[in-house]
């Protein structure tokens, strides 16, 4: 299983000699970042790439720490090349974005997190992989750039359904900016899978802010169930105002599972994706309500 | 996935000319762009300790590598990709007459049957002992996650890491650093 | 049990002698052979279930540059005979419609798939890409997934000659089955369903094949069984089998019986490289690997036993209905592993009273191909669950009624007709329930109930074949069940040993040699195996079916003890001693007389008179120090017990479970290296592991195959499985000349049983069983809610 001939390969060291890149060839170019998914795709030969654009050169692409932007507002700025490996072990992630470092330690396997990379992930947008939930789940903002500009999409914007994406084709995603949480929010993420490392059966992620035992804001993103990731907006809307006790946590938990729309396939029907969810929404939760009680995303 | 999907067409074939550093040896080769890296050491270099055996996505992990310090899966990276890199393979881990201690493990706890994932094995667990010197065992599991065996059911892998681990916590530093210059 | 005081090598747990060169990656895999001006080949297969070929138009995949050849269906028929040649049909009596076949697909396809063009190529990639240029125009035709359905008399018939689409059906069995079952207090009856999974080896198939017209054909290939596909091709092909040589490469990255049938591809590359007069690779990928090979188990049990009310089992019937795929594969055609299956259904318990219907059933799937545990999974899985719900259902302690049913006395002979040749089946058993703790953990049960965590313990056992006897194995595939071994001394001194079987993993220069060492007397180091070769290895049927241990090595010794018989006539000549030839002792290398130790030869000496200075021999003797042995043990078969037991933890609400404990208490007669064998049975369980809960071939409605990567076909990681203990409970067989039977084979048999049985004493709910194979979280769920 080998890829069709390439004719050119570019591995600019610049942002701007990529969106060059990408302005000349736009369509008959491939972006090749981790290449966890691409080049299977080439192998396969599901993915058509006549020219490669390997950006694992690009400086600009591997930003990574926190940073206040000119409205004043601190995000964690993730650049599109940051490693898995990077996501699943940093102290910054670790201390104060678990939920980042929950969905990150478990994909694939050490070989795929020390190669992928966030922004190939969210770009091939697998409504199974893990990232993408956390992501929505904190409210980021994905910055896309190209040699006519730039343009910025909330992560909800940024995905279309099964692997589509606002991106164009002379577009790259450059990073991912995660708003700074208010105080008293927690989030936390788990995933259901077949065997260890593989994509999500159901993945649950959750943030909720809590001011004196309140629910004041929450957010909720399920992976795996059907093309896109899915907003739990019922069950934010039940918790939200809701003092958070173990029973409304339960509760939310149920209208979670009735509201979610699952499909089946040939990892689990539907009606045992449910069964899941009922199981581990209730453990997200909790956990997210813990974290927001010690201030970790 | 559909097995047989429809795909795209061929086009042209293009080549570059690149320059890795394998186990300490600098070659410059011509290659195809879309060359896979495994090819290239397999066929290009001889060196055909890497194996491959999933074909497709890297889930079997034969082909693991050690690439610029990390172990990767050499089917899941171009060749063009590794210009100026420096690699370790099996080849490059210990001698018949020389082994490493990872490789001293996996023969004294019979950590290896038909000896097929062997050598990415090792590659993940040369990365592991690297930054984790006394791993568990359950550290050891998810570290090999990406390595699959189809023979030993694990059980004499795990204890041929525990091995190599006792073995060079017992070495002094230099040595020890020597054995994970990569 | 045993221990082996008077030899040296025997028994201990050496480090293996053909690890250094695996661990420094310098094995020789099939992938690692090419040869000068190779070329490379791929395959176009079927996206179709079941339809006609229309046309194929290939023009384009002809001229695409670096194209070498592109080769359909009839012009490789026109050159052979149809691959079910007689000499590789099983004769099992019963019925059987015999499928025609040649390498590639000519006007129908009968399964996703299967193969229908060849492109030839400068390189691999080049092959690739002018095979997405073939076009094929398809017919669909009805598709058959389920055999049940397959069976119905208005079913469209697969192969269109046939009467039915039945492969093959027939009887097994023995006793007075009616007066059992009229005698019987309770009577179980269940549909058992083993699914399709198997033991897809991390290494897939390969094959390099040159020819000229000197030497005529030589096949690389990583085959189970070189000698038996050499026969084969000669026959096919119509070659001399002088011009026909098979080489099964130095290392094999693992088979489990997967590489020991006759495949298309096989027969298709040894053309090629006969048409093209260069060389041809083949290597497959492993999506072709998938669709293809290492699919077995796959068969439905409607399974009766007569049980008396203390648990004793009167008697058993069963009606099996096997989907075998197309039915094409030769040496097995899909039936006899399900016919094994049945023939060892009653396992390790003493059942007078059978009757088993087996029919196999061709649908549009894949062929079966053998799978360690060689039909035996599903069955194993029926009939020892079956043994735990009858204990359920009359409220006795499983462990009673196993112990009840379990074959006491030895030689025992099934009602099938398999002969058990000596053990200690109970006393294993008893040792599994001790390893395991079995009444604390019961107690441990009780107490973890009452704070909501479901605990349970299962067992099951498994009576594994330790390779077959010729009396079995010539009616079952046509071919001798001894052992053969060459033992040579050389100019050197060292000892040179070939086999003609050909192992891919199992250890054989170590075991081997172990055996070797401690008959000549000499240093382990001072032996050499050569294997794989059908010009200089002694004709074998291959490594399968725990063989090695039990018949090669078997065959090895017994090579040695001629060759000792004249190694002391020599001695006692040079040493001019009167002597019989029994009288001397072989240690250190030296040939010692026992009545005088001080009277003693070096091996290399004799050596040396022996091949290079033969006039110092005794009068009228032969030159040379070599001898040939055909080891046939005195007994039908031989069987070696392993019995499993399980702790696991089970999560009610989602049917999740972790198994806590796996222990396996491990017969294997004499174990030649101890270490290996605890390795046969950890890599055993884990496949039985990833074929119960992980691994399943699915195909949809019409016949697509979903799982074509292994990110769909789960083998299990290192993260996946438990720990798994090992316990050795050694019997050693009276029928081989160590006393030492394979191990391997069986292992992965016992675990669905084990953990089924675990699960549903973790549950402990009235009507909770499972009787569908995998044992996924959700099948358990469904299991536990569809009771209620």
């Amino acid at each position: 299983m080998y890829p069709a001939p390439i004719s050119e390969y570019f591995a600019p060291s610049t942002l701007e000699e990529c969106l060059d890149l990408l302005d000349q060839y736009g369509n008959q170019a491939k972006i090749l970042a981790g290449g966890q998914s691409l080049i299977p795709l080439l192998k396969l030969r599901m993915a058509d790439a006549p020219i490669i654009i390997d950006i694992n050169r690009v400086i600009e692409l591997q930003e990574f720490g926190e940073k206040f932007l000119e409205s004043g507002n601190r995000v964690l700025r993730i650049g599109a090349l940051t490693r898995h490996k990077t996501l699943a072990s940093h102290p910054l992630v670790l201390s104060k974005y678990p939920i980042i470092s929950d969905a990150a330690k478990y994909i694939g396997d050490v070989q795929i997190r020390n190669r992928g990379t966030i922004g190939g992930s969210l770009v091939h947008a697998d409504p199974a992989a893990d990232l993408p939930v956390p992501i929505l789940v904190l409210d980021s903002t994905l910055r896309l750039v190209s040699k006519d500009g730039e343009r910025t999409f909330s992560a909800d914007e940024f995905f279309l359904g099964l692997m589509m994406t606002v991106i164009e084709p002379n577009e790259i995603l450059a990073h991912i900016d995660i708003p700074s949480p208010q105080p008293g929010t927690g989030a936390a993420y788990y995933k259901y899978s077949a065997v260890f490392g593989d994509f999500a059966i159901i993945s649950i992620g959750a943030r909720i802010t809590l001011q004196d035992g309140i629910c004041q804001s929450s957010r909720i993103y399920l992976g795996g169930v059907n093309p896109r990731p899915q907003r739990a907006v019922e069950t934010e809307e039940f918790l939200n105002g809701k003092t958070i006790t173990s029973e409304i946590l339960q509760k939310a938990t149920d209208v979670m599972v009735e509201e979610v729309i699952v499909e089946s396939d040939m990892r689990a029907s539907d009606t045992f994706r449910k069964v899941l969810l009922k199981q581990y929404g209730f453990d997200v939760l909790s956990k997210a309500v813990q974290r927001a009680k010690e201030e970790q995303i | 996935m559909h097995p047989l999907q429809d795909v795209q067409k061929p086009g042209v074939e293009g080549t570059k000319t690149i320059q890795v550093r394998v186990n300490g040896q600098i070659y410059k080769r011509e290659v195809p762009i879309r060359m896979l890296l495994v090819d290239f050491l397999r066929e290009e270099l001889g060196l055909t300790g890497t194996h491959v055996g999933c074909s497709v996505e890297g889930r079997c992990g034969a082909c693991t590598i050690v690439l610029n310090g990390n172990n990767v899966k050499s089917c899941l990276l171009l060749a063009v990709q590794a210009d100026g890199a420096d690699i370790l393979t099996v080849e490059g881990l210990g001698e018949p007459d020389n082994l490493h201690p990872i490789q001293e493990g996996f023969w004294e706890k019979h950590g290896l049957q038909c000896g097929y994932c062997t050598p990415g094995m090792m590659m993940s667990v040369y990365n592991l002992l690297k930054v984790n010197p006394h791993p568990s065992v359950a550290e050891i599991r998810e570290a090999l996650v990406g390595n699959i065996c189809r023979c030993t059911g694990y059980e004499h892998i795990i204890e041929a890491v525990q091995y190599a681990a006792d073995r060079i916590a017992a070495m002094p530093k230099e040595e020890r650093d020597k054995l994970f210059s990569y | 049990m045993t221990t082996v005081s008077e030899t040296k090598w025997v028994g201990r747990a050496i480090r293996r002698r053909e690890d250094p060169r695996l661990l420094a990656g310098k094995g020789k895999y099939i992938g690692d052979i090419t040869l000068p001006g190779t070329t490379y080949v791929h395959l176009v297969r079927s996206t179709h279930a079941h339809a006609r070929i229309r046309n194929i138009d290939t023009t384009k995949a002809e001229n695409y540059p670096g194209v070498v050849a592109v080769v359909t269906g009839e012009e490789v028929a026109a050159a052979m005979k149809p691959m079910l040649v007689p000499s590789i049909i099983p004769r099992l009596g019963g019925e059987l419609q015999i499928p025609t076949v040649y390498p590639l697909a000519i006007d129908k396809v009968l399964w996703v798939g299967d193969p229908i063009v060849a492109i030839i190529a400068e390189n691999k990639y080049i092959a690739e890409d002018a095979a997405q240029l073939v076009e094929i125009e398809y017919e669909p035709l009805p598709v058959l997934e389920d055999p049940e359905e397959a069976l119905k008399s208005d079913s469209p018939k697969i192969h269109e000659d046939w009467k039915s689409n039945v492969l093959w059906h027939g009887e097994l069995g023995d006793g007075d089955v009616e007066k059992a079952f009229r005698e019987a207090d309770y009577i179980l009856s269940e549909r058992f369903y083993g699914h399709r999974t198997g033991c897809a080896p991390l290494e897939t198939r390969g094959a390099v094949a040159s020819y000229d017209d000197f030497t005529g054909l030589t096949l690389y290939i990583n085959s189970q069984r070189p000698h038996i596909l050499r026969m084969a091709l000669s026959q096919i092909l119509n070659i001399p089998h002088d011009k026909v040589r098979v080489i099964a490469p130095k290392d094999v990255g693992g088979a489990f019986g997967t590489k020991a049938p006759i495949y298309r591809e096989d027969l298709l590359i040894c053309y090629l490289a006969m048409k093209l007069k260069r060389p041809v690779k083949w290597i497959e990928n492993r999506m072709e690997s998938l669709m293809t090979i290492g699919q077995e188990r796959d068969q439905i049990h409607y399974l009766e036993l007569a049980v008396r009310k203390d648990g004793k089992i009167l008697g058993l019937r069963d009606r099996i209905i096997a989907d075998v795929g197309d039915g094409r594969t030769g040496v097995y055609l899909g039936f006899v592993m399900p016919w094994l299956g049945a023939a060892y259904l009653t396992n390790a318990f003493d059942i007078p009273n059978v009757h088993i219907d087996l029919s196999c059933v061709v649908t549009n799937k894949p062929c079966l191909s053998p799978s360690r545990a060689f039909g035996e999974f599903p069955a194993r899985f029926a009939m020892d669950y079956a043994l735990h719900l009858v204990a359920r259902e009359l409220n006795l302690d499983p462990r009673d009624v196993f112990e009840k049913n379990i074959i006491k006395k030895f030689p025992y002979v099934t009602a099938t007709g398999i002969t058990h040749d000596s053990g200690d089946y109970v006393g294993a058993f008893k040792t599994l329930l001790e390893a395991l703790d079995y009444d604390r953990v019961k107690q441990e049960q009780k107490e973890a109930r009452k704070n909501g965590r479901l605990i349970g313990v299962g067992f099951a056992m498994g009576a594994e074949m330790s390779g077959i006897g010729s009396q079995v194995f010539v009616a079952m595939e046509n071919q001798p069940g001894y052992g053969s071994a060459t033992v040579k001394i050389d100019t050197h001194g060292m000892v040179q040993v070939l086999e003609g079987d050909s192992p891919q993993g199992q250890g054989h220069e170590t075991t081997i040699a172990q055996a070797v060492a401690d008959e000549l007397g000499v240093n382990i180091d001072d032996i050499y195996i050569s294997y794989g070769d059908t010009f200089a290895t002694p004709f074998a049927s291959g490594t399968l079916g725990n063989r090695g241990a039990s018949y090669t090595v078997s065959a090895a010794v017994l090579a040695c003890r001629k060759l000792k018989t004249k190694i002391q006539k020599i001695a006692a000549y040079l040493l001019g001693i009167e002597s019989d030839s029994e009288e001397f002792i072989f240690a250190n290398r030296e040939v010692i007389w026992k009545k005088d130790n001080s009277k003693r030869v070096s091996l290399d000496d004799i050596a040396d008179v022996a091949i290079m200075a033969p006039t110092k021999l005794p009068p009228g003797m032969e030159a040379g120090l070599e001898a040939t042995a055909y080891f046939e043990a005195n007994i039908a078969s031989m069987l070696s017990i392993g019995v499993h037991g399980a702790v696991v933890e089970v999560n009610p609400k989602t049917g999740d479970y972790k198994i806590l404990r796996y222990v396996v208490v491990d017969d294997c007669g004499v174990p030649i290296n101890p270490m290996l064998v605890r390795g046969q049975v950890h890599g055993g369980v884990v496949m039985g592991i990833g074929n119960t809960r992980y691994e399943k071939y699915i195909y949809d409605e019409a016949g697509q195959p979903l799982c074509t990567t292994l990110m769909e076909y789960h083998m299990p990681s290192a993260a996946d499985v438990p720990d798994i203990e090992v316990i050795e409970y050694n019997v050693p067989t009276p029928y081989t000349p160590l006393g030492t039977k394979g191990k391997g084979e069986g292992v992965p048999g016992p675990v669905p049983a084990t953990l089924a049985s675990a699960i549903t004493d973790a549950i402990d709910r009235p009507g909770f069983k499972l009787l569908n194979l995998p044992l996924t979280p959700e099948s358990i769920w469904r299991a536990l809610n569809e009771d209620k």
